[in-house]
C-alpha cells in the first residue's frame, strides 16, 4: 500500500528535465498544487463531513425518537378509542334482539346508558336487511330513509362491521359512523349504526402535548379527518402527500407547501385507511445544529481557501526555484558546449597557423642556403648587399615565427581553462598585439611591474580580453606620442592589483558614470560600445573588482582588483 | 553569459585578424628583400654563372613559399572575419570555401582529397557565418571518420527552388560503411551537428551512401 | 672521425632539400626520405647516427615513426622539427626518447649544434654501454 502511494505520487510529481516542453513547469506547478491541496483538504472535508454526520445522526435520533414515541402512543389511543365503541355496539348488538331494539323506548334507554357511559356517542340507529331504518335514539330527528344503496351498508354486508371516514351528512357537522352487521343462525340480518363526534380524535390529539409549533391531525384518503393547525380544516384535502402505508411509524424530513422544512412522522391505522400525522418543524429542532452548521461550514471554506492560496504560493515559489535552478544548470551546460564548439574552431584555425611555419621553414633554409652559397663563394660586388637580405629574410622569419606563436597561444585559448598565471607575463604577452599599433602611432607602453607577483588562477584568454579591451581604450583616448603606464602589485593576502594609466584627454564626471553601461560610447561612428561593459562583465563573473579615476585632460587610470585565487571556475 | 561568450569570440576574431594582417606584413618584406636581390643580381656581373642560376632557383623557391605562406594567412584572416558579426550576409559558396580551405590540411594529414564544387551563381544568405563554418566542420569529421587513407570528399553548393543546400559526399565510398555507424562518437558528432543546425534553422540529413545534406533557410528566424 | 650520418624526414621537399643540401656543405652526410614508410625502409640499410624528424606527415604519422625507430634502433639520436608541436606533442616525443625538440622554423646554427649534440650523446651512450 504505501508503495503504491509512492508510486502515485512519483508518477504524478514524474518530471523530465531534460524534455522539451515548454509547459513542463507550469504542469509540474499545476500537480505538486493539486497534490498538495488534496492532501491537505482531503482530511479537513472528511473530519468536516464526519463531525457534520456524526452531529446530525445524534440531533435527528433525539428528534425522532420521541416522535416516533408518540406518534405510536396516540395512533394506539385512538384505536383504542374506535375499538371501544365499536366492540360496545357490538355488545348491543349481540345482547338485544331486533325486536328489542325495534321498541323507540328500549333503543332511546340504551342510548341514553351510552351516552353517560361513553363519551362521543351523537345517536344510534337500527337498519333492516333492506337498507331501510327501522328505529333511531339521538340528538337529531331523522327522517326514514334507504340506506340500500349506501356504500357502507354494502362494505357491512360483506365484512360485518364498518367504520366510515368522517364526514358532515345531514346532521351538519364532521362525524364518524360505524356499523355492526348482526348475524343470527336463523339467517335473520339487520345492523346497528352508530355516529361518534370527532371532537374525542381533537381531545387525544391534545393529549399528545405537542409545542405551539407542531401540528397533529388525521388523515383518510388525502382528506383531513381533524382539524389542522396549518393545513386545513377537517374535510379539505391534505396538501401535503402522505406516505404509503409502511411497518410501523414513517418519517420523512419535507417540505411543507408554505416552504418550511418539517419532520413529518405518519402511522397508519391497523383496521382502516386513517393515518396518523405528527408534524415537527425542523427549525425549531434544528436551531443549535444551524449555526454550528454554519460555523463549520465557514471555519472549512476559509480553511480551504486559505490552503489553496497557500499551495498555489507555495508551488510557485518551489517550481521557480528548481525553474531557475534548471535554468542555471542549463546556461552553465550551454556554456561548456558554446566553449568546446568554439574551441573545435580554434583547433581549425591554430591547425592553419601552423601550417604557415613550413613556408617559413622552407624560406627560412632557402635564404640560409642563399646565405651559405654566397658566404662560400669568392668576394664579388655586392656581396655584402646580398648578405644583408638574406640576413633580412631570416630576421623576418623569425619574426612571422613569434607572431604565429602569439596567434597560436590565443586561437587555443577560446575555451575557458583555468591557469595558475604569472599576471605579467599574461599582460607582457597581450601588449604583442598592440606593439605594432603602438608603434605606429609613436605612444609609448611602460610597464611597472611588481617583481615577486603572486600567480593568480584566472583564464588567460579572459584577462587578454580584460586587458586588451581597457589598453586599446586608453589608446584611443591618447594622441600619438602619448603615454600608456601599466602597474601590477600585491594588494593584500587575496588580491592583485593591475592599474592602467593613460595621459589622455580623459572623461567627465558624466562620462565616467556610464562607461560601463552597454552601448555608451563616446567613439563616434566606430566601437560598438560593448567594450567596457563586457570587460566589466568578465571581471565580475572572475571574482574581481573595477575602477576608474579620471580628470579632463590629464588621463584616466583604470584600477583592476582580481582575486589570487577564484574558486569558482563555474564558467 | 552567451553574450561574454560571443564577445569572446569577436574579441579572438578580431585579434586574430590583426595578427594576420602582421604576418602578411613580414611576408611582404620577405618577398621584396628577395626581389630586391633579383634586381640586384641582374645587374651584379661578377657573381659566378653558376651561382647565378642557383640563386636565382633560390629566390624563386623562395616567392613561390611566400605565396602559399600568404595564402594561408589569407584564409586564417577569411576564417578570423567570420566573427565579425554574429549574423552577416554572406555568400554560401564563399562561406563553404572558406572552410574547406581552412581544412584541406587536414584532410591531407588523412590522405584524403577534397573537393569544393560551388553553386554557379553567388547564393546570398542571411546566417550565423561561425554557426555554419562549424556545422560544415561537424559534416567533414563525420565524413572523415568513414574514410580510409586515400578517399576523397566533395562539397557540392546548390540551390534548387531557393533553398541553399551543402553536401557533403564521399566520393569513393569505402567498401564497409556500415560497420563503424552506431559507434558512440559518431552519434555524438551527427547530435553536435544537429545541435548547431538548430541554431543555424537548418536541416541535416545523411543517407546510406552517407551523403550529408543541409538544407539552409535563406534568412534566420529564430 | 667518420661523417656524421644524419637522415632528415620530411614531407616537404623544398624544405628537406634545402635543409640537406646545406648540412651537407658543412661536411655532414645527409639523406632523405618524404615519408615515415621511406624512412623506416632507409634506416633498414643504413642506420644514421642522427635522425631529423618531423612530426605531421601524410601516412605514418612522425611519432609513430618515433616509436618505431627508438624500439628497434635505440642507438639512432632522434631531433624533432616540427611546425605543428604543442607541449603536449613535445612531452609526448621526449618521452619516447626523442634527443631534442624544435620548432619550425629553426635558426639553422642552432639545429646543426643540437646534431653535433645529439651526436656526442649517442658517442657517450655506446662508450658506456661497451664498458659496461
Amino acid at each position: 500500500m504505501p508503495s503504491i502511494f509512492k508510486n502515485i505520487i512519483n508518477n504524478f510529481l514524474e518530471f523530465h528535465s531534460d524534455e522539451a516542453s515548454p509547459d513542463r513547469y507550469k504542469k509540474l506547478r499545476r500537480n505538486i498544487t493539486i497534490l498538495m491541496i488534496i492532501i491537505t483538504t482531503v482530511p479537513l472535508l472528511v473530519m468536516a463531513s464526519v463531525n457534520y454526520h456524526q452531529y446530525n445522526t445524534r440531533l435527528t435520533d433525539e428528534i425522532v425518537n420521541p416522535l416516533r414515541a408518540i406518534s405510536n402512543k396516540s395512533k394506539h389511543s385512538i384505536e383504542l378509542f374506535l375499538n371501544e365503541r365499536l366492540s360496545t355496539i357490538r355488545f348491543i348488538e349481540s345482547l338485544f334482539s331486533f325486536e328489542q331494539l325495534s321498541d323507540k323506548k328500549a333503543l332511546n334507554s340504551i342510548f341514553r346508558v351510552l351516552s353517560l357511559e361513553f363519551k362521543g356517542f351523537i345517536d344510534i340507529s337500527l337498519i333492516d336487511k333492506t337498507g331501510k331504518l327501522r328505529n333511531y335514539a339521538g340528538h337529531y330527528v331523522l327522517p326514514t330513509g334507504d340506506y340500500s344503496q349506501e356504500k357502507w351498508f354494502h362494505e357491512v354486508s360483506i365484512r360485518g362491521t364498518y367504520v366510515s371516514e368522517v364526514f358532515t351528512g345531514y346532521r351538519g357537522y364532521p362525524h364518524i359512523s360505524m356499523a355492526v352487521q348482526h348475524m343470527t343462525k336463523n339467517e335473520e340480518i339487520w345492523i346497528l349504526r352508530a355516529t361518534i363526534d370527532i371532537k374525542q380524535f381533537e381531545s387525544i390529539i391534545r393529549a399528545m402535548g405537542l409545542e405551539a409549533e407542531s401540528d397533529a391531525f388525521l388523515v383518510r384518503n388525502n382528506i383531513l379527518q381533524t382539524h389542522s393547525k396549518y393545513y386545513g380544516k377537517v374535510l379539505e384535502k391534505c396538501p401535503i402527500p402522505i406516505p404509503e402505508r409502511g411497518f410501523g411509524t414513517t418519517i420523512t424530513e419535507i417540505t411543507d407547501p408554505d416552504g418550511r422544512n418539517i419532520f413529518m412522522s405518519s402511522i397508519y391505522f391497523e383496521e382502516s385507511d386513517y393515518v396518523l400525522v405528527i408534524i415537527k418543524p425542523r427549525s425549531v429542532l434544528f436551531k443549535s445544529w444551524y449555526t454550528l452548521k454554519t460555523d463549520l461550514f465557514a471555519i472549512t471554506i476559509i480553511s480551504i481557501i486559505m490552503i489553496i492560496i497557500i499551495a498555489f504560493k507555495l508551488s510557485e515559489a518551489l517550481v521557480k526555484n528548481i525553474q531557475e535552478a534548471d535554468e542555471k544548470r542549463e546556461m552553465a551546460f550551454r556554456e561548456v558546449q558554446h566553449s568546446q564548439k568554439l574551441s573545435s574552431i580554434g583547433r581549425l584555425a591554430a591547425g592553419v597557423a601552423h601550417e604557415i611555419n613550413n613556408p617559413m621553414a622552407i624560406i627560412n633554409e632557402k635564404a640560409g642556403l642563399m646565405n651559405d652559397l654566397i658566404d662560400f663563394s669568392p668576394d664579388f660586388e655586392n656581396k655584402e648587399k646580398f648578405l644583408n637580405l638574406t640576413g633580412s629574410i631570416i630576421q623576418s622569419v623569425e619574426r612571422c615565427k613569434k607572431i604565429t606563436h602569439r596567434l597560436l597561444g590565443f586561437a587555443k585559448r577560446l575555451e575557458v581553462v583555468f591557469e595558475n598565471l604569472d599576471l605579467n607575463n599574461v599582460i607582457t604577452e597581450g601588449l604583442g598585439f598592440l606593439e605594432s599599433e603602438a608603434k605606429h602611432r609613436n605612444i609609448e607602453i611602460r610597464t611597472n611591474f611588481s617583481e615577486n607577483l603572486p600567480r593568480i588562477s584566472a583564464d588567460k584568454g579572459q584577462l587578454h580580453q580584460v586587458f586588451l579591451n581597457i589598453i586599446t581604450n586608453g589608446m584611443v583616448a591618447l594622441d600619438d606620442g602619448g603615454t600608456i603606464t601599466i602597474a601590477t602589485w600585491d594588494q593584500d593576502k587575496d588580491t592583485v592589483g593591475v592599474s592602467i594609466t593613460d595621459n589622455g584627454c580623459g572623461m567627465s564626471k558624466e562620462t565616467m558614470k556610464h562607461i560601463f553601461e552597454p552601448f555608451f560610447t563616446t567613439k563616434k561612428d566606430y566601437g560598438t560600445g560593448l567594450g567596457l561593459p563586457i570587460t566589466y562583465g568578465i571581471i565580475q563573473k572572475i571574482g574581481g573588482t573595477i575602477k576608474v579615476e579620471s580628470e579632463e585632460n590629464k588621463g584616466t587610470t583604470f584600477y583592476i582588483y582580481l582575486k589570487k585565487n577564484f574558486d569558482n571556475p563555474n564558467i | 553569459m552567451k553574450q561574454l561568450q560571443d564577445s569572446k569570440l569577436v574579441f579572438f576574431g578580431k585579434m586574430t585578424a590583426s595578427t594576420t594582417h602582421e604576418m602578411k606584413n613580414v611576408f611582404a618584406i620577405i618577398k621584396e628583400s628577395s626581389g630586391l636581390m633579383e634586381d640586384i643580381m641582374s645587374f651584379t656581373d661578377d657573381i659566378p654563372e653558376t651561382a647565378k642560376i642557383k640563386l636565382a632557383k633560390i629566390i624563386d623557391k623562395i616567392k613561390g613559399q611566400v605565396e602559399r605562406g600568404n595564402n594561408l594567412t589569407q584564409r586564417i584572416n577569411r576564417f578570423a572575419h567570420s566573427s565579425d558579426a554574429l549574423i552577416a550576409d554572406t555568400d554560401l559558396n564563399e562561406i563553404v570555401s572558406r572552410l574547406v580551405n581552412m581544412s584541406e590540411r587536414l584532410a591531407k594529414m588523412k590522405n584524403i582529397s577534397l573537393e569544393l564544387v560551388p553553386a554557379a551563381d553567388p547564393i546570398m544568405i542571411t546566417t550565423k557565418p561561425v554557426e555554419l563554418l562549424m556545422a560544415q566542420f561537424y559534416c567533414l569529421e563525420y565524413l572523415f571518420y568513414f574514410l580510409p587513407d586515400g578517399g576523397k570528399v566533395s562539397a557540392t553548393i546548390k540551390n534548387p527552388e531557393s533553398k541553399p543546400t551543402i553536401r557533403f559526399q564521399i566520393e569513393s565510398l569505402p567498401s564497409n560503411p556500415g560497420g563503424k555507424i552506431d559507434d558512440a562518437t559518431l552519434s555524438g558528432k551527427w547530435s553536435e551537428l544537429e545541435e548547431i543546425c538548430k541554431c543555424l534553422n537548418a536541416n541535416a540529413t545523411v543517407d546510406d551512401k552517407l551523403c550529408i545534406t543541409i538544407t539552409l533557410p535563406v534568412k534566420p528566424t529564430g | 672521425m667518420d661523417k656524421i650520418k644524419i637522415l632528415l624526414v620530411d614531407d616537404e621537399e623544398d624544405f628537406v632539400e634545402t635543409l640537406s643540401e646545406r648540412i651537407q656543405m658543412r661536411n655532414f652526410d645527409a639523406e632523405i626520405a618524404f615519408n615515415g614508410q621511406e624512412a623506416l625502409q632507409l634506416i633498414k640499410n643504413k642506420t644514421p647516427d642522427v635522425m631529423v624528424l618531423d612530426l605531421k606527415m601524410p601516412g605514418m604519422e612522425g611519432m609513430e615513426v618515433l616509436r618505431r625507430v627508438k624500439k628497434d634502433f635505440q642507438n639512432v639520436q632522434v631531433v624533432v622539427l616540427t611546425g605543428h608541436g604543442s607541449e603536449k606533442d613535445e612531452e609526448e616525443a621526449r618521452n619516447l626518447g626523442a634527443f631534442e625538440y624544435h620548432q619550425k622554423p629553426v635558426d639553422f646554427n642552432i639545429l646543426v649544434k643540437t646534431i653535433k649534440n645529439a651526436y656526442k650523446n649517442k658517442i657517450d651512450n655506446t662508450m658506456i654501454s661497451s664498458a659496461l
